[in-house]
């Protein structure tokens, strides 16, 4: 799903580009620090070191933005 | 032949600058303590990372004091340095909604150098469970990149590129310089047989003219 919108009313040339992710998963602590969760529907952020460090969770995402080839080759 | 519009092929796609970008998740607090406010940090990431295999033992992690500076390019490859602390003081249980952080200064710092991706990381810096969709659910996260699209004025000689894009039969184009050999038969162009026909009427009106001009003298 790629929504692109042209904002005429400032800039005709103004271009909005929502591209979604490539990629995302995130990661947990403690005795899952080997799972990976990559096929999940959820991404989760928690820190509750205090409590336990296996409720540890940091979310990753990725990107990739269309169109930059000529910035690539600049 | 050649042409300096070749080079770029969609308008959408071509940017000179990034005026914004927004890293967009969907999702929502959902903390035992349901007044907590979550406050996310937003790390941008380099080097690449695959979401099948990613885990806590082998992912690049937040430490203490790797804020960004104003200057990314002196972070060793794989490093992850925080760029944008938000807290969301809306952001409360049961209530789904889309939160925005302004990644514009890593997208345009990051985007030269990464092949086009960008990666991000998020945590929390204090007690706080939050869940947002992952693109295998229902709202994938979204990067919104508002741009400035490169010089795209449209092709200024359409007439050129018409022909071949149309595929009409081009003998008739009265542009062309270079006598055209039309050795390819087209359904277009007129048939011999009525090219004879008009010819053969032409000297059957020379004949009766010039008996008519006998016939008059």
């Amino acid at each position: 799903m790629l929504c692109i919108n042209i904002d005429n009313a400032d800039n005709p040339n103004l271009v909005t580009v929502d591209q979604p992710a490539i990629a995302d998963t995130y990661i947990r602590n403690g005795s899952f620090a080997n799972d990976n969760f990559g096929s999940e529907d959820l991404l989760v952020i928690d820190n509750n070191f205090s409590i336990d460090v296996s409720l540890n969770r940091i979310a990753y995402v990725s990107f990739e933005v269309p169109g930059t080839s000529h910035i690539l080759n600049a | 032949m050649p042409s300096n519009h070749l080079s770029i092929t969609n308008a959408f796609t071509a940017y000179d600058v990034i005026n914004k970008a927004t890293l967009k998740l969907y999702g929502n607090n959902n903390s035992t303590d349901t007044s907590a406010s979550i406050p996310v940090q937003v790390y941008g990431i380099l080097g690449n990372w695959s979401e099948s295999s990613l885990t806590f033992n082998n992912a690049p992690l937040p430490t203490s004091g790797n804020e960004a500076t104003s200057e990314y390019s002196t972070l060793p490859f794989s490093e992850l340095r925080l760029i944008r602390h938000t807290v969301f003081y809306s952001f409360v249980t049961t209530q789904p909604i889309w939160v925005e952080f302004d990644v514009t200064p890593w997208v345009r710092w990051q985007l030269p150098q990464g092949n086009g991706v960008v990666s991000f990381a998020l945590d929390s810096f204090i007690s706080g469970y939050a869940e947002f969709s992952s693109k295998e659910g229902p709202h994938p996260p979204q990067l919104s990149v508002v741009s400035v699209a490169a010089t795209t004025t449209p092709v200024t000689a359409p007439q050129m590129n018409t022909p071949t894009t149309t595929n009409q039969p081009t003998a008739n184009q009265p542009t062309t310089t270079q006598p055209v050999t039309t050795t390819t038969p087209s359904s277009q162009t007129p048939s011999p047989n009525n090219i004879q026909n008009s010819t053969a009427k032409n000297v059957v009106g020379l004949v009766v003219l010039a008996v008519s001009l006998i016939f008059a003298y």
